[in-house]
């Protein structure tokens, strides 16, 4: 206690020069009076609002069942409800993600209780699944469609009674707004929030409108910051915004531009407004790197998503002595059992790390059971291997350790072959340094997985258009982009910017997806006998819906991936599009309860396949990864110094 | 100016030096990003006793493989002066239950269990883990027990710690309803072949063939101190078991299946200790004269259609039954019911066959507005703690689950307190300077992060804590909850269980995400010792700032970890070069854990500056 008052003492001038030093505290005395109160009584006015505007939809619905209003009126009250829902969208779903998922506006697909031993399957409810009935407007559909209209309507009520009584500061105000224009580029006007109406541009309009209006109320406090600069320009953008969703229909709507000129352009000034008024970030808060990194200025950029997010390294100096060991355990054949077979195998850096066969061979040659995924941008994700049995990047290596197809090895032998190596010993030790043992299984998986998560150049053509760095892209291209987010709906399932099955806006859970896929290309279709993320051998995932379900991959460097699906049944990206054109493997005679593909046929045009396939042919890396020019060669067994490093 | 602000900080000062000698407690904050246990400061201690995965267990003469993963129950099972251990220190047994059904060659498929025998060490009271050579030869640590006599066994949840003796029991929870869920293509329990019981003290059983999945989901009591696996309770229902508790007559058993509907049992043994014949009982709180209805456990078809005999007798259902413990002061028994979002579905077809709602859950309907328990609006989104009581029969709340603003917590104190899905729940009873004091500790286990289960900012983390609650407060609420430790991102707190001498508590973070440091990213298996420590305990309860006026307080400084304030405010701190590096609104203590040691600079909304050392 007395070294304490000593040292306190002792520190009594530091702390004078801190405080004049420091900036105050936002918000300081008059906080209740500052922008922050009406934002939250603006929220508070709009979210009885949204609640009074369920219950006279559910009261539209029984007037339409019992032939008092004319479907007109239903369409144009469902029109007013989805405003009144966007308009407040931002705020519920900060606040509580679980519960929109759940309630108001999750994807319309079952979805398994977590946490519970019995299998219960939660059926979908919300927004769009209204919205599919909406669309459907049939006898049947209506009818259950007042069954969910009145579920709605209790649901609204329940949540707000529960939102009510929160109170959101600036930092999440400006973090749930910028959330806002992800999801509006990404779920929004894709079509993914109206899988039946396609009204993804309207809502983009009041999304924007509404947000136009609350952040001007920052106006005093910009004007008093000098910066009011900030607001004129947001302004400006949101102005474009507007206009440009004004009075467009969704297959024509240009998503090139507006992403360009609208949705990166707003993400970004959020974000300054946000710093010039020097309000807390969320880095200021929370010890843990979010998915998306909150100082990112465009959601196509290198650093939108937070590759450290997904992986169990921390971002310190030590993470590039890790890779560059990561880096030649990858094109060693050492870690596998006869030395023959490395990562680099199956994944081969000039083929985006896949390997070019309908399916990978087995360490004696045989066909696997499946395709040689990517490994660019892998790392974003939740799930790995098509079946989604390892949670984490560096879970999945020991599937490959241990498989007797694969490397038919375990960790023990790893270790004690590479322990008879100086360089590698010297490389673990100088990468895990005060460890008892730096040679040890966690840190092989680690520094695989260091390599991994790096290969993310995000410096595609279409990537560069959209960080600004080139300023043209090619027309078909363009078109291409906007039939994928658009008319085709690829981008329903491969999100913008991974175009995988993570999801936004929070890009923390990755998606799998049933669509049929055949065992041969041959006609009439026959199902692949692969059961898929079913057989994944979790215990928490034996759901009917996961049968022939497999992991969304990215489509990022697709033209050097061929084969494609996960038998690799499909040669060229023109038998893909077929197949999804006509509906999948549902659309064409295949008998599948679950397929989460519609199988309706998506009538594209030849013209249209050939653009969208312009698109995915633009989104080849200009970076490509190259092998490290030499591995370790002085084991003390000197036949292995004579191993092929494989992958050139 | 200067002067003015001058003097402001040396009266600030003053009072924070001052403040020191006013304020002597604490509580453990919470710490929404934690990647390690977070364990209250000293005079507390803090070990690591058993990493799942790296630890390994004594299989055989000379093998040994890693221990299996997600630790769930912890038994302790005290030393008495018939055993024969060799270091004097020897405190007793512990047991250690994986919740999982994973094939494994040498521990054996399915689930499992791990025990080690306690030392204490009676200079500084650390724990360590005795060495031992079993009765079959095995010689170690760790040691798993051995299900081979028994037909193997799995998803070990929760389980029976009896306080007579510390006799364990493991529950086998997850209801499996056939040979492919046990099988799970290879991954489980590999032997699917029909299982005939032999040799048992269960004349019923014996001999009855069943079919593999039925020999799962009994009571099974097990020998700590040789490492293997005694019988399976046939006597008791084949059911969902999660947790148990043994009476003070040694010769009742209560019982609580995790289902919707849950049942609550009850065995009563025709002599004390032998729970081999007896009486088997299921709870119907609408009977007369009496509210426990027998169910046959001499017709094994009985006991292996537990539910539906349950269930055409009426019986009373609860949301997911979890921990069963007792207070042996009292003789109350206590039980957590951990909820389900929407059970409607769950319960509404054993309605309509006769079994009745719990009271409680038909008043939460009718205050929600829903038609009944079994609307699929009816919500139970926090769960509960409930209260037996031997002499009336009767079961109320003890503490109601929240953020559920209508009972509790007060709006001010959330986030910092809540209850969500309790789940783990035992007594500790220590005797702390002459006096004997009672607490209960309660885990969490949260069924999802919806409507306030997890503040805002992290909505893919479930972080679960773990409370104390001192038993001689009257009708407590959430707001009387005192933390005690927390899990790290991922994991599941359990096993709180407390050591005979109840110096110590030992506890399990389960299933942590793979991303925590090592050896965070494993289950394991810690100790927090102390309890018995004058005034310990004490330290964990918020500080009483009620002498201050309005000077600003900022307590205790320097710190570890926790600082608290006088008033709730919002609070910037500021690093030695002017930097802000931390910003918590709404706030009435910070966690400053991951801060580097030195001098910063903690400022309120209203402008108040106060120096913090961090050690």
């Amino acid at each position: 206690m007395r070294a304490d008052t000593i040292l306190l003492a002792g520190s009594f001038l530091i702390s004078m020069l801190l405080i004049f030093a420091s900036k105050p505290i936002p918000g300081s005395s008059e906080y209740t009076h500052k922008t922050i109160g009406d934002i939250n009584k603006r929220f508070q006015r709009d979210l009885m609002s949204f609640s009074e505007t369920a219950i006279e939809f559910n009261t539209t619905v029984e007037l339409f069942i019992s032939s008092e209003v004319s479907h007109t009126t239903l369409q144009n009250k469902y029109r007013g409800l989805r405003d009144s829902y966007k308009k407040v969208e931002f705020l519920i779903e900060y606040l509580d993600i679980e519960a929109t998922n759940k309630m108001l506006n999750g994807a319309p697909l079952p979805k398994l209780e977590p946490k519970v031993a019995d299998l219960t399957i939660i059926t979908p409810r919300g927004l769009q699944v209204i919205d599919e009935l909406i669309a459907e407007n049939t006898i049947e559909a209506t009818e259950e469609l007042l069954h969910f209209s009145n579920k709605f309507k209790n649901d609204v009520q329940q949540i707000s009674d529960f939102i009510r009584v929160r109170r959101i500061t600036d930092r999440q105000f400006f973090e749930a707004s910028r959330l806002a224009i992800i999801r509006t580029a990404t779920l929004g006007v894709t079509g993914f929030d109206t899988p039946g109406t396609s009204q993804g541009i309207k809502d983009a309009l009041t999304i924007l409108k509404n947000l136009k209006d609350y952040i001007a109320l920052y106006n005093k406090e910009l004007e008093n910051s000098n910066r009011i600069d900030l607001q004129k320009k947001i302004e400006k953008q949101f102005e474009k915004g507007i206009q440009q969703t004004h009075s467009e229909e969704f297959d024509d709507f240009d998503r090139v531009a507006f992403i360009k000129e609208v949705i990166n352009p707003i993400y970004k000034s959020i974000k300054d407004i946000h710093l010039a008024l020097d309000y807390e970030t969320i880095d200021e808060v929370s010890k843990y790197p979010q998915a998306v990194n909150y100082n990112s200025e465009n959601i196509f950029a290198k650093d939108f998503l937070n590759n450290f997010y997904y992986v169990s390294l921390s971002n310190d100096t030590l993470f590039n002595k890790i890779e560059l060991l990561g880096k030649k355990l990858f094109y060693d054949s050492v870690l596998s059992q006869n030395n023959t077979m490395s990562c680099s195998s199956c994944h081969v850096p000039e083929k985006a790390f896949t390997d070019g066969l309908k399916t990978s061979l087995s360490n004696t040659g045989i066909a696997l059971k499946r395709n040689s995924m990517t490994l660019n941008y892998s790392v974003f994700a939740s799930g790995f291997f098509h079946d989604l049995r390892a949670k984490r990047l560096e879970d999945q290596f020991e599937h490959v350790v241990l498989s007797k197809d694969e490397f038919n090895s375990d960790y023990q032998k790893i270790i004690e072959k590479l322990q008879s190596s100086r360089t590698y010993k010297k490389m673990f030790e100088t990468a895990f340094p005060g460890q008892k043992t730096s040679l040890k299984p966690n840190n092989v998986d680690y520094a695989l997985a260091a390599y991994v998560m790096t290969l993310n150049p995000f410096d595609n053509p279409v990537d560069q258009y959209f960080q600004g760095k080139v300023n043209n892209l090619p027309e078909n291209v363009q078109r291409g982009f906007n039939l994928f987010a658009g008319k085709a709906a690829c981008a329903t399932c491969h999100f913008i910017p991974t175009y995988s099955g993570i999801v936004p806006p929070l890009y923390i859970d990755s998606e799998a997806e049933v669509l049929g896929v055949p065992k041969e290309k041959n006609k009439p279709l026959v199902l692949d006998d692969d059961i898929g993320r079913l057989g994944n051998g979790m215990t928490q995932e034996i759901a009917p819906f996961f049968k022939n379900a497999f992991k969304t991959p990215t489509l990022r460097n697709i033209s050097k991936t061929a084969p494609y699906m996960h038998n690799g049944v499909f040669e060229t990206l023109e038998e893909v599009m077929d197949f999804y054109n006509l509906g999948g493997g549902a659309g064409q005679g295949i008998f599948l309860e679950h397929q989460t593909l519609s199988p309706n046929p998506l009538d594209l045009t030849e013209n249209e396949i050939e653009d969208i396939i312009a698109f995915m042919n633009a989104l080849t890396d200009i970076t490509i990864s190259k092998p490290p020019k030499e591995i370790p060669r002085d084991f003390d067994d000197s036949s292995l110094n004579k191993r092929e490093l494989i992958g050139i | 100016m200067k002067t003015k602000l001058l003097a402001i900080i040396c009266i600030a000062f003053a009072g924070a030096v001052f403040a020191q000698n006013n304020f002597p407690s604490r509580v453990v904050e919470a710490d929404w990003d934690a990647v390690e246990v977070v364990v209250p400061p000293s005079p507390f201690q803090y070990q690591v006793l058993f990493v799942g995965g790296d630890d390994m267990v004594q299989t055989g003469t000379d093998e040994e493989v890693p221990a299996k993963q997600w630790h769930d129950f912890i038994g302790f099972t005290p030393i008495t002066t018939e055993d024969c251990v060799d270091d004097p220190n020897a405190i007793g047994w512990v047991s250690v239950n994986h919740e999982m059904i994973l094939s494994d060659d040498k521990i054996g498929d399915g689930g499992g269990m791990t025990t080690f025998l306690l030392g204490r060490n009676p200079i500084n009271d650390e724990l360590y883990i005795v060495p031992q050579t079993l009765s079959d030869g095995r010689s170690g640590d760790f040691f798993n027990v051995d299900f081979s006599s028994v037909g193997e066994t799995g998803m070990n949840c929760g389980g029976i710690n009896s306080n007579v003796d510390g006799r364990i029991w493991t529950a086998e929870e997850w209801f499996r309803t056939s040979n492919a869920s046990i099988y799970d293509s290879g991954n489980g329990v590999r032997d699917t072949t029909a299982y005939t019981i032999k040799y048992t003290q269960f004349d019923a059983a014996n001999f009855q063939t069943i079919p593999k999945y039925q020999n799962f989901n009994w009571m099974v009591e097990i020998d700590p101190r040789a490492s293997k696996a005694v019988h399976k309770q046939y006597n008791w229902g084949r059911q969902p078991f999660e947790g148990g508790t043994v009476a003070n007559d040694n010769q009742t058993v209560y019982m609580g299946a995790d289902a919707t509907p849950g049942l609550f049992t009850k065995f009563v043994a025709d002599t004390p200790g032998d729970f081999t014949k007896g009486t088997t009982y299921v709870y119907k709180h609408d009977a007369a004269p009496n509210k426990w209805v027998e169910i046959d456990n001499t017709d094994f078809n009985k006991m292996l259609e537990y539910k539906s005999e349950a269930v055409s007798e009426g019986a009373t259902m609860f949301n997911r039954l979890e921990w069963v413990t007792i207070d042996k002061t009292t003789g109350k028994v206590y039980m957590t019911e951990t909820g389900r979002d929407n059970p409607g579905g769950n319960w509404d077809d054993e309605a309509a066959l006769g079994a009745v709602y719990a009271p409680h859950h038909i008043q939460r309907a009718i205050d929600q507005g829903a038609a009944g328990p079994d609307d699929p609006a009816y919500w139970d989104y926090y769960g509960r703690i409930l209260e037996y009581d031997p002499t009336t029969e009767e079961i109320a709340i003890y503490v109601e689950g929240g953020p559920y603003f209508a009972v509790s917590p007060d709006l001010a104190n959330y986030p910092n307190k809540h209850l969500s899905n309790p789940d783990g729940l035992n007594m500790l009873y220590v005797n702390v300077a002459g006096e004997d004091k009672r607490y209960m500790l309660i885990c969490e286990d949260l069924n999802g992060t919806s409507f306030g289960r997890t503040p805002l900012e992290f909505p893919n983390d479930r972080m679960c804590e773990m409370y104390i609650l001192d038993m001689e407060i009257n009708n407590p609420t959430v707001d009387d909850l005192i933390r005690l430790t927390q899990t790290p991102r991922g994991a599941e707190i359990t096993g709180a269980c407390a050591t005979a001498d109840g110096k110590s508590v030992l506890v399990n973070s389960q299933h942590p995400d793979t991303s925590n440091p090592f050896p965070y990213n494993n289950s394991l298996t810690f100790a927090i010792t102390g309890f018995d420590d004058s005034g310990a305990i004490d330290t964990l309860a918020a500080p009483d700032f009620s002498d201050t006026d309005d000077e600003f307080v900022v307590y205790p400084n320097p710190t570890e970890r926790i600082v608290y304030f006088n008033k709730t405010t919002d609070m910037a701190v500021y690093d030695i070069t002017g930097k802000r590096i931390a910003v918590y609104r709404g706030v009435k203590s910070i966690d400053i854990s991951g801060f580097a040691s030195g001098t910063y600079l903690l400022k309120t909304k209203e402008g108040e500056a106060k120096k913090l050392l961090v050690k």
